[in-house]
């Protein structure tokens, strides 16, 4: 599913985040991704969704190196990505349930056969009287709720979180992590970035953590 | 293709009924980011400024073509009297032979009084015409398209006809040729500017607008959207934009051509008569094909902002990820190594910076120019005044220069009060005898016997200077009075200097009927003279610098 070889990432006026990473994940697995701020979480991620390329090195997911997939086929690519952003990028003029289904609207796909589904899991992540509010007006967490829904609405092959449960309390977060999970056992690969150890706790499964440019797989 | 003909329809549709989608969902792109009231304005304002202008370019291209064509088109026969011989009779002889010929469409004789009225101007009106011997005109009008052997029919005439003359103007045409062709090429050069600005105008109004859209684009590619997707989305909102503004300001310049003929003859409050306004810049009105050009505009405007957000939608895209691979895609077209990146926005913005520049750089050179070509137009009105004859001071000979009906008058008299020594009346048409010019001077025969000669070789202000300076040259004058209407003295000065630096000139300006020097700015006869008077000056004083230079050197 996803394989770095010898990746190194080097931002042109900054720090080397990422020193000759190899890792492997084979499909369906289910990480965390931690380490302290600045360590690199945001960037491992962003270089698997084709925002940023590596300086040197390989990157392969879905059997593909992303340093030779071509532009126009990069949507097609993160349409079998769910990613959740660490600073939500939701869409200002949008409500709630119409930023939630805007990947299956771009998909071209039909209001009426997702209309239920948007509106249902808006339910589920707690967001059900929030329906036609605009993003300006909810809370931190409720975006984030928002952002989480937008991500997993296309049933991804691949689940990207960046800090999916740092802006809701704990009882949130476990529901939050519970969907996660879920989407796991229906065959999508999570990989989760946090700093939350609690979360980290609830459920067992492998930790890749970085630390000065390096990344350990942890069981 | 079915892409981009399905976000034309959009974007039309867009323009006209704004703000209306089916089921009510939130458009992807909202709308009012893209057609915000002060960036309609904008491109209104500058599709106005450019239809105004084409609409304007063409209408004089226009009117100067049909003028030349008229031109081109006419020839006149002169029939000059002859001593014992019916004129009238000769004349009816010379147009049955005219009518005869191929190539020709219309022959008409002019009848006395018709000529009488045409020599008005210089002559005056009276009795005194019927007098003179004057020479009578035929008009005919040739075949465009399959036109007349001229000089075969010149040869016929002259083997039949004593003082008979074909003249085909055709000297006219040359002038009238390279005069349109300065126009049109003047009037293409200003469009050319117009068109600059508007496009520099609309081209960054379109960027801020794609600007402060930046995320929308963003988020969109992250959740999987395609490239085309994204541009359709954004390029239907600024083709309507375009649509909207484009057409706003092209209705805006066809209102202003449909009524401006009318508005003109309000403003005009009788001093200026529709038939004059016709002669100067056309008939002020558009016809269909120039109607149609702003319809092209309209279509331009459109189709800027269209690809200018096309373009940016792509430079997002193609800006993420800018940090790169070098070792493992050498040659992945959008993985460009940063160094490179930031070299090529950096001469990006420097070019850019320098395109701004050169605008500015040439907006305040043309605001400057205008303002020096306005600034010298007043300074030479102000400096155009009739002399007095106390002024005017001993010189060796007096010069006439032809034109004005009071100029040989003036002259006349001042030989007569013994300021020269003899006279020279320059420009005289080759079949005007001294007898006939004698009558216009009242008494002055024996005057016309000894001290006045007549030039014949000059057609035009440079010819006077010539013709004068061989005179001068032959009698051994050192200084000469110029007389000639106080319009004309300033290019008459700077053409006679220009060639003959060694002379002594002393100018007597005249008065000439109908022009108001005094208030030019309130008759637009007069301010019109002035106006191309001082268009051939600026050129006369252009020549004038050189040979002063010129002689600086050869000395
Ligand atoms: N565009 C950029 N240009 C230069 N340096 C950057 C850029 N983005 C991130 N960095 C730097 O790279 C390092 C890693 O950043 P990153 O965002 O990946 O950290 P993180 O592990 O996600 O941190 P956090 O847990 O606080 O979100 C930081 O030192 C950061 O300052
Ligand atoms: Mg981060």
């Amino acid at each position: 599913m996803i394989r770095f070889e010898n990746v190194s990432m080097l931002y042109s006026r900054g720090p080397e985040v990422l020193k000759n990473v190899n890792f492997h994940l084979p499909p369906g697995s289910f990480h965390f991704l931690t380490g302290a701020s600045g360590a690199g979480k945001t960037t491992l991620l962003r270089l698997l969704f084709m925002s940023l390329f590596p300086t040197n090195g390989d990157i392969f997911l879905f059997q593909k190196n992303l340093s030779q997939v071509p532009a126009e086929q990069r949507a097609g690519l993160r349409r079998r990505i769910g990613i959740v952003f660490q600073d939500f990028r939701l869409l200002d003029h949008m409500t709630t349930w119409e930023n939630v289904a805007l990947p299956l609207r771009v998909m071209g796909r039909r209001e009426s056969e997702y209309k239920e589904d948007v509106t249902e899991l808006l339910k589920w992540v707690g967001l059900g009287n929030r329906i036609h509010a605009y993003p300006h007006i909810l809370s931190g967490g409720e975006k984030q709720r928002a952002a989480i829904a937008r991500a997993v609405i296309g049933k991804p092959e691949l689940l990207l979180a960046d800090e999916p449960t740092g802006n809701v309390d704990p009882r949130m977060a476990r529901r939050l992590l519970r969907l996660f999970i879920e989407l796991n056992h229906l065959g999508t690969s999570v990989v989760i970035a946090t700093h939350d150890h609690d979360l980290v706790k609830q459920y067992n499964a492998p930790r890749l953590v970085l630390a000065d440019g390096t990344l350990q797989v942890r069981s | 293709m079915r892409q981009f003909l399905k976000t034309f329809a959009l974007g039309v549709g867009e323009a006209f009924w704004p703000r209306r989608d089916k089921s009510g969902t939130t458009q992807i792109v909202p709308q009012s980011s893209v057609s915000g009231r002060a960036l309609t304005a904008v491109i209104s304002i500058m599709s106005f400024l450019a239809c105004l202008t084409a609409g304007m370019v063409y209408m004089v291209n226009q009117s100067a073509n049909a003028w030349y064509n008229d031109i081109a088109s006419e020839v006149t026969v002169q029939v000059s009297p002859i001593d014992g011989e019916d004129t009238e009779q000769r004349l009816r002889a010379v147009t049955r032979i005219l009518k005869r010929q191929v190539g020709i469409v219309r022959v008409q004789p002019y009848s006395l009084a018709e000529s009488a009225a045409l020599l008005e101007p210089w002559l005056g009106a009276g009795d005194t015409l019927s007098a003179l011997p004057v020479p009578r005109l035929i008009a005919i009008e040739i075949d465009r398209n399959s036109p007349p052997d001229l000089s075969a029919i010149r040869q016929k005439l002259a083997a039949r006809f004593k003082g008979v003359l074909l003249d085909d103007h055709r000297r006219w045409q040359a002038q009238i040729q390279s005069l349109t062709r300065s126009v049109a090429l003047a009037g293409l050069g200003i469009l050319l500017l117009v068109a600059t600005a508007t496009v520099a105008v609309i081209v960054s109004a379109a960027r801020s607008a794609m600007a402060s859209n930046h995320e929308i684009v963003e988020v969109l590619h992250f959740v999987g959207a395609h490239r085309k997707f994204i541009a359709s989305e954004f390029e239907r909102h600024f083709l309507a934009l375009g649509i909207r503004s484009g057409l706003l300001g092209a209705l805006g310049a066809g209102f202003m051509f449909f009524f401006a003929p009318i508005a003109i003859q309000l403003l005009g409050g009788g001093s200026v008569t529709a038939s004059e306004i016709k002669q100067l810049v056309g008939s002020a009105e558009l016809d269909f094909t120039g109607y149609s050009l702003l319809g092209l505009i309209v279509i331009a405007v459109a189709a800027i902002c269209m690809f200018t957000s096309s373009y940016w939608v792509d430079r997002i895209l193609n800006t993420e990820g800018t940090i790169a691979n070098p070792n493992t895609s050498p040659d992945g077209g959008f993985s460009l190594s940063s160094r490179k990146a930031k070299s090529d926005s950096l001469s990006n913005s420097v070019s850019r910076d320098f395109v701004v520049k050169g605008i500015g750089v040439v907006f305040k050179a043309a605001v400057i120019a205008s303002l020096v070509f306005g600034l010298g137009f007043v300074l030479f009105s102000s400096t155009i005044n009739v002399s007095s004859t106390a002024q005017v001071t001993q010189a060796d000979g007096i010069v006439v220069l032809t034109g004005g009906k009071s100029r040989i008058n003036e002259g006349v008299r001042l030989l007569a009060a013994g300021k020269a020594k003899s006279l020279l009346i320059s420009g005289v048409h080759a079949q005007t005898s001294i007898r006939q010019l004698s009558k216009l001077v009242p008494g002055a025969r024996p005057l016309f016997n000894c001290c006045i000669d007549l030039g014949r070789a000059a057609h035009d202000t440079i010819g006077n200077a010539h013709e004068t300076r061989s005179w001068a040259r032959q009698k051994g004058y050192h200084s000469l009075i110029i007389v000639t209407s106080a319009y004309h003295m300033p290019r008459s000065m700077a053409e006679f200097r220009s060639i003959m630096p060694h002379i002594k000139l002393v100018p007597f300006a005249i008065e000439s009927p109908n022009v108001k020097i005094d208030s030019w700015w309130s008759d637009t006869g007069t301010a019109r003279l002035l106006f191309s008077e001082y268009m051939k000056y600026l050129p006369a004083l252009t020549k004038l610098g050189f040979s002063k230079v010129t002689n600086l050197f050869a000395r």
